[in-house]
């Protein structure tokens, strides 16, 4: 059986997580408890179970979880990437322009053509913009260009 | 009957013009925003109750249009669960189990049709159940205790840990990360924060739009990316609206069992859709899932759930009523709106002011109607979102998942997050391990801690507590029994080895 399948990096992290969250309980103290649990007890409970839970995964995984090939590792990556600009990029760059070019982005890297993502991206960025700021009125950044 | 007396006094009072104009808008405005992932009737209801104060619409006729949009935006919901994997509420998770399955089969037509037949069946059922029972399962529900609600939610878990087919340890790590996340955020008893990391977003706690959200429609997202087998859609023949009626027809009594199931439930203040449409779909695998088709594209795992989320949008119109206890967020928002105008719900509604509840009741008739006959043509339009190709589709997915996210809060932090658990979404599922229980867990979790502190501020710390009344030792016997029996089973049944495994590919999505 191979070391480190998916299962077992998963069970692994879900571990930690656990082990974290029942450090950080321990320290939920108030000075007058009004109910005899607290509130720590729900907490340790839940991690507790998160922690046995993932201990049987790590100690029999199943072998049939397996990675994501690279390329489509690579692909995953660069979406990843592009939303976390997106979230830094929506208020400055306002929400018509951030959403037309992370769409067009995502659209070639779907395969796409050029051409026909960059329309994607301001048709879709456009339409949702008449229907969640317009019709039901939701403000959404203008940004600096527009606003 | 007496209550055929009042039912035909409320058709009265349902079939005035203003009464059915309002309905269908309601109905409308809910089939649409429903549609929109994470905007939701709240909102919604949220936005016209204003308008239907200043118009000065009667309270009957006002709450007529809310609850229109209320059961209206349950049939919405389905349509982008189904087509995108993207659900909207906690309620619409188990419809996304077979809904998207039967879609990546290419018979989302025959999912959408199913799934408003369902919700019809569901909603109309129901409307029985309410006019019949509603001053009779009040007096039911009021003996609900804490631990009788603590006990009822670890059944529902041990419900669902049996749609996760064989691996119960991924089921158990699934429900308790959703508990644990549930628990982040500002603690109500000791005005404690938790697990916030000084972050002052995250004293609301997890916002379940921007979880449900990345865990679904961006994994999803990312799934695709990889270019493999199981993201590529197929539109199907959509066929006549008759052609797909008589399809749904096979389905007929898992849509009565489903409504009774989630009828029940509803009633239940604080269980609401979500609890209903999983128990109504681990009921109905149990029952007639032989073959282990749930979970990869039954439509038997459509019906049940929206016909139990429906009939439990009715069930907890009894506990709003005649208790004055709204059930979820949907029904609190409309209680407000009611005490507004100055009805108190409460025991004597029924006999103050009897045009409110039986004039609801009748409009949910007409309502029910209007959305099948709304819904039911329109199958063929929705479908033809597929026929897009991916690269304009996903792209558009994650920028819908975006606004939804965003819209809300205006808060960078949610988008972070929302990429997080997309991350975190897709290597779950890529492992196998099953996301409805972690929604379950972050759903009911707050209640769930509620209940348990409750039960045993009340008792002095005796744990004994939980399982003092008979009503809560019979609601652990069955989650003991729904736990443990499928395991027994199973256990035997390890010999045929790929049939298990296939079982554990089927309950894994």
């Amino acid at each position: 059986m191979k070391l480190a399948s998916l299962d077992r990096v998963l069970g692994v992290a879900f571990f930690a997580v656990a082990a974290g969250a029942a450090l950080q309980a321990r320290k939920f103290s108030v000075a007058f408890l009004i109910d005899p649990l607290g509130p720590k007890g729900f907490p340790l409970l839940a991690a507790t179970l998160l922690a046995a839970g993932s201990l049987f995964v790590v100690l029999r995984p199943d072998r049939r979880s397996e990675f994501p090939e690279r390329a489509a590792a690579g692909r995953i990556a660069a979406a990843v990437a592009s939303f976390v600009i997106y979230a830094l990029s929506v208020a400055p760059l306002g929400f018509f322009l951030s959403t037309a070019l992370e769409v067009a982005f995502l659209a070639r890297l779907f395969g796409g053509g050029v051409k026909a993502s960059l329309a994607s991206g301001a048709l879709t960025a456009a339409g949702l913009w008449i229907l969640f700021a317009l019709v039901l009125g939701l403000p959404l950044p203008a940004g600096m260009i527009f606003g | 009957m007496e209550a055929i007396q009042h039912l035909a006094s409320g058709f009265a009072v349902a079939l005035q013009p203003l009464n059915v104009i309002l309905a269908f808008v309601g109905v409308l405005v809910g089939t649409t925003v429903g549609m929109l992932p994470g905007i939701g009737p709240i909102n919604a209801i949220a936005v016209l109750i204003p308008i239907a104060f200043a118009l000065r619409l009667p309270p009957e006729s006002a709450l007529i249009m809310l609850a229109g949009i209320y059961y209206g935006s349950q049939y919405g919901n389905s349509i982008s669960t189904i087509l995108l994997n993207v659900p909207g509420t906690a309620s619409a998770v188990t419809t996304a189990l077979d809904g998207y399955a039967m879609t990546q089969s290419g018979r989302a037509a025959s999912a959408l049709a199913v799934s408003a037949i369902a919700s019809f069946v569901g909603g109309t059922l129901s409307i029985f159940g309410l006019v019949l029972f509603a001053p009779l399962l009040a007096k039911w529900a009021i003996r609900f205790g804490p631990a009788e609600y603590f006990a009822l939610m670890v059944f529902a878990f041990a419900a669902l840990a049996g749609l996760a087919g064989a691996n119960r340890a991924k089921a158990l790590v699934a429900t308790s990360l959703g508990l644990l996340l549930a628990t982040v955020g500002f603690d109500p008893n000791s005005g404690l924060a938790r697990f916030t990391f000084g972050e002052m977003k995250l004293l609301d706690g997890m916002d379940f739009v921007v979880v449900t959200i990345g865990l679904f429609a961006v994994s999803e997202v990312f799934r695709v990316l990889e270019g493999g087998e199981a993201g590529r859609l197929a539109a199907a023949a959509i066929g006549s609206v008759m052609a797909r009626v008589r399809e749904a027809v096979a389905a007929a009594w898992t849509m009565v069992r489903g409504s009774v199931v989630g009828f029940l439930v509803g009633v239940l203040p604080g269980a609401g859709g979500t609890v209903a449409s999983f128990m109504a779909y681990a009921t109905e695998q149990r029952l007639v899932d032989r073959r282990g088709t749930f979970g990869s594209g039954d439509m038997r795992g459509v019906a049940a759930p929206e016909a139990a989320n429906n009939a439990a949008a009715t069930g907890a119109m009894i506990p709003l009523l005649t208790l004055g206890i709204p059930g979820s967020g949907t029904t609190a928002v409309l209680l407000g709106a009611l005490l507004g105008m100055n009805v108190t719900p409460g025991p004597l509604l029924l006999e103050q002011r009897p045009e409110v509840f039986w004039g609801l009741a009748a409009s949910m008739y007409l309502g029910n109607a209007m959305l099948l006959v709304l819904n039911l043509p329109l199958v063929g339009v929705f479908v033809r979102v597929l026929e897009l190709p991916r690269w304009a589709l996903f792209p558009g997915v994650a920028a819908l998942s975006f606004v939804a996210v965003y819209a809300v809060n205006q808060s960078v932090l949610d988008l972070w997050l929302m990429t997080g658990f997309g991350v975190v979404g897709y290597l779950m599922r890529r492992a196998g391990f099953p996301l409805a229980p972690l929604i379950l867990g972050l759903v009911l979790g707050p209640l769930m801690e509620k209940n348990v502190r409750r039960a045993l501020a009340l008792s002095g710390g005796d744990w004994g507590v939980l399982f003092s009344s008979p009503l809560a030792i019979a609601l652990w016997i069955l989650a003991a029994a729904t736990a443990v029996l499928p395991w027994l089973v199973s256990r035997r049944g390890a010999g045929r080895g790929a049939l298990s495994l296939l079982r554990a590919e089927g309950g894994s999505q």
